[in-house]
C-alpha cells in the first residue's frame, strides 16, 4: 500500500525526480566503470604472461625488469652476457628457456630478437599460445614475425620488406638488411602485438658492421658473408625461464640472484606484477575516492531534491496527517522514497554501465588492449548498489525527520 | 616506538687468483623475515629466513654459554614445525622433511677490510659491541609437507610471530598451481591467504 504511495508520488513529480535518479545512475555507472577498469586492467596485465616461473634480466628492480622484459615500457639497464645466459640455461632444474634481445625498433614499433621457443612456451590469458594466422613461423635468418596491431596500422602483409632502425626512435636504418613479414601474429591483446619479433641471430646480423654504436665506414658485409658468420650474440637482455616443478623456483631464484659472475636478477612474475600495484594503489585508490564523491554528490543532490518537495508537499503532507496518517508514516513514505530513487537510479546505472560496455568493448580492447569482460553483476558490484541505496535511505532521513516534527502544523499553517 | 632496526651488511667476496674483487651488498632488515611457499603435486615447501636479532636478540656469534643456549633453544622451536607454521587440517599434510640451522654473516672475513654499517634505532636494547668481527645472521629452516588434498591449502597461519616478540614483519612469496604472489604478514595480520 504504502509502496504504491510512494510509487505514485514519484511519478506525479517524474520530471524533478527523473532528474535526481539519472543523476544517481550516472554517478553509480561512473563508480562501476571505474571499478571494472581496474580490475579489468589488473586482470589484463596478469593474463599478459602465464607459464613463465622466472624472467632473469640485469639486476635492477623486479618491477622495471618485467616491465621491459614483458611489457615493453621502459630499458633495460644492462643486457646478459651470453655465457651467464648458458651457464643458467644449463641448470637441471630448467625445463625451457627463451633468450630476448630488445633495442631495435621499426616505426613506432619494438623489435624483439628470440628464438622459436618463444612461440612455444610464451602463455598469456590463462595459458593461451601465440598463433601465427597468415604466414609461418621464423625460419630465414631475415624473417620477421609481427603482432596484430603492428600489421593492422602500417597495413603489412606477409611478404612484405620491413627495415629495422637502430634503437628506438632513431634516423639510422638498418637499410642494408631488409626483413621480411613471414608470418602475422593473431590478436592477444598483450604487448606480442605491437612487437616484431626477429631471431636471436638476426638482431646479431644486422649489428655485424657496427661497432660503439655507430655503423662501421666501408662497403657494408654481403649479406652472404653474414650468413656464413657465427651469429652467436655476445649478450641479451632478458631470458624467460620455464621450471620443471615449482618447488624449484625459489632455489633456482636465489642461485640466480647470489650468481657471482655478474649481478642478474630472477622474478617471479606473479609476485613483481603484486609490486607494482602496491606502486599503482595510490592512484587506484585516488580514482576510487573521485568515483565515491560523485556517488556523494549525487545522493546530495538528492536530499537537496527532497528538501525542496517538501515545501510543495506540504499541503499533501497535512492531509495525510489529516486523515490520520502518524508522523512515521510520513517519514516511512519520504525514506521510501528515496530508496526507490536509489534503487532506480542503481538499476538504471546498471544499464548504462553494461550498455557503454557491450559498445565500447571492442574499441577498447583494439586501442589500448585493455579486455573488460562483460559478465554477471559480481557480488561487490551488488553491495556496492545496496550501499549506495541505504547511503540513500540514511540521507532522505534528514529531510523526513523534518517533516515528520513540521506535517501537520506546517500544513495547517496558511503562509503569506 | 618501533625498535625495527635497518642495516646493511657488506659481505666481500675476494677472488685471489683472479686479483679481482666483487663486492656484493645484500639486504639485511631487522625484524623482517622472509618465507617462500611452494606447492606442487601435493607437496607443500615452506622456507623461512628470520634475522638472528628477531628470534634470539643478538646476531654476533654465540660464544657464553646462555647466547649458545638460546641459539640452541630456537633452532629447537623451529626444528617444531607446528609451532611456526599452521596449516588448515582439511589440507591432511604430514611432515616430510624438516631442516634448520643458523647462517652466520661471518665466514671468509678475515681480510677485515669490509664496510660494516649500522644505522641503530634509539632505545637500542642489544649489546652489539661485540659485532665487531661479525656480519648479521640469519635462522633459516626448511620445510617440506605431502599434502592429501592440496586444494584445501587456502590459508597458513604464522604462530611464528607469538613465539619471537622481535619478529614484525613476514615477507611472503608463494607459487601455486594458479600462480605466483606475494603478501605482508605482521603479527596482528598473521594469517596468508593463498587464492
Amino acid at each position: 500500500m504504502i509502496l504504491r504511495l510512494a510509487f505514485a508520488s514519484l511519478m506525479a513529480r517524474a520530471l524533478t525526480v527523473g532528474m535526481t535518479i539519472l543523476a544517481i545512475a550516472l554517478s553509480v555507472a561512473l563508480f562501476l566503470a571505474v571499478e571494472k577498469v581496474r580490475t579489468g586492467a589488473k586482470a589484463s596485465f596478469a593474463d599478459t604472461i602465464s607459464g613463465t616461473d622466472l624472467i632473469v634480466g640485469a639486476r635492477s628492480g623486479s618491477v622495471q625488469l618485467l616491465l621491459y622484459s614483458v611489457f615493453r615500457i621502459g630499458n633495460a639497464t644492462n643486457n646478459i652476457s651470453w655465457q651467464s645466459y648458458r651457464d643458467i640455461a644449463g641448470r637441471d632444474e630448467i625445463d625451457w628457456i627463451v633468450p630476448i634481445s630488445l633495442g631495435d625498433s621499426h616505426r613506432q614499433f619494438r623489435v624483439m630478437g628470440t628464438t622459436s621457443g618463444f612461440f612455444e612456451h610464451y602463455r598469456y590469458r590463462g595459458g593461451r599460445m601465440l598463433e601465427i594466422g597468415q604466414g609461418h613461423g621464423l625460419d630465414d635468418l631475415y624473417d620477421a614475425v609481427i603482432g596484430a596491431e603492428v600489421a593492422a596500422t602500417l597495413g603489412y602483409d606477409v611478404g612484405d620488406p620491413i627495415i629495422v632502425s637502430h634503437g628506438v626512435a632513431s634516423f639510422t636504418h638498418h637499410d642494408d638488411q631488409p626483413f621480411r613479414v613471414a608470418g602475422i601474429v593473431e590478436r592477444t591483446g598483450t604487448p606480442v602485438d605491437r612487437t616484431v619479433i626477429v631471431s636471436l641471430e638476426a638482431i646479431e646480423a644486422i649489428h655485424v658492421d657496427w661497432q660503439t654504436g655507430a655503423r662501421t665506414p666501408g662497403a657494408p658485409t654481403p649479406v652472404d658473408d653474414i650468413r656464413q658468420m657465427d651469429l652467436t650474440p655476445d649478450a641479451i637482455t632478458a631470458a624467460l625461464i620455464g621450471m620443471n616443478s615449482r618447488l624449484q623456483i625459489f632455489g633456482l631464484q636465489r642461485w640466480i640472484n647470489t650468481y657471482p659472475e655478474e649481478p642478474l636478477l630472477a622474478i617471479l612474475p606473479g609476485v613483481a606484477l603484486q609490486e607494482l600495484w602496491q606502486i599503482v594503489g595510490i592512484a587506484e585508490r585516488a580514482l576510487i575516492g573521485v568515483s565515491v564523491m560523485v556517488v556523494v554528490t549525487a545522493l546530495l543532490g538528492m536530499m537537496a531534491m527532497i528538501f525542496s518537495s517538501l515545501d510543495e508537499r506540504r499541503r499533501e503532507m497535512a492531509i495525510w496527517r489529516a486523515m490520520g496518517a502518524r508522523p512515521v508514516t510520513i517519514l516511512g513514505l519520504l525514506v521510501l522514497e528515496a530508496a526507490l530513487m536509489a534503487a532506480l537510479g542503481a538499476a538504471l546505472g546498471m544499464v548504462i554501465l553494461y550498455g557503454g560496455l557491450v559498445v565500447a568493448q571492442p574499441w577498447i580492447d583494439a586501442a589500448y588492449g585493455l579486455w573488460l569482460p562483460i559478465s554477471v553483476p559480481s557480488a561487490r558490484e551488488l553491495v556496492v548498489l545496496a550501499l549506495v541505496i541505504g547511503a540513500a535511505a540514511l540521507a532522505s532521513l534528514l529531510p523526513a525527520l523534518r517533516a515528520y516534527r513540521l506535517s501537520l502544523a506546517d500544513g495547517m499553517m496558511v503562509r503569506t | 616506538m618501533t625498535r625495527t632496526l635497518t642495516s646493511l651488511a657488506a659481505i666481500c667476496l675476494a677472488l685471489p687468483a683472479a686479483a679481482q674483487e666483487t663486492r656484493d651488498l645484500g639486504a639485511h632488515e631487522h625484524g623482517v623475515s622472509t618465507v617462500e611457499i611452494a606447492v606442487e603435486n601435493g607437496m607443500l615447501e615452506i622456507d623461512i629466513l628470520s634475522p638472528g636479532v628477531d628470534i634470539v636478540g643478538f646476531e654476533y656469534e654465540a660464544s657464553t654459554p646462555e647466547d649458545k643456549d638460546a641459539v640452541e633453544a630456537a633452532i629447537r622451536q623451529f626444528l617444531d614445525p607446528e609451532s611456526i607454521v599452521t596449516l588448515p587440517d582439511a589440507a591432511g599434510c604430514r611432515l616430510t622433511e624438516v631442516l634448520a640451522h643458523l647462517h652466520t654473516g661471518d665466514h671468509d672475513h678475515d681480510e677485515g677490510d669490509h664496510d660494516h654499517d649500522h644505522d641503530h634505532a634509539e632505545g637500542e636494547d642489544h649489546d652489539h659491541a661485540e659485532d665487531e668481527s661479525g656480519g648479521h645472521s640469519e635462522f633459516h629452516a626448511s620445510y617440506a609437507f605431502a599434502c592429501e588434498d592440496e586444494a584445501a591449502l587456502t590459508t597458513i597461519g604464522f604462530p611464528f610471530f607469538e613465539l619471537f616478540g622481535n619478529a614484525r614483519e613476514i615477507d611472503v612469496q608463494y607459487v601455486t598451481a594458479s600462480g605466483a604472489g606475494a603478501a605482508e604478514l605482521a603479527s596482528d595480520a598473521a594469517e596468508l591467504t593463498l587464492e
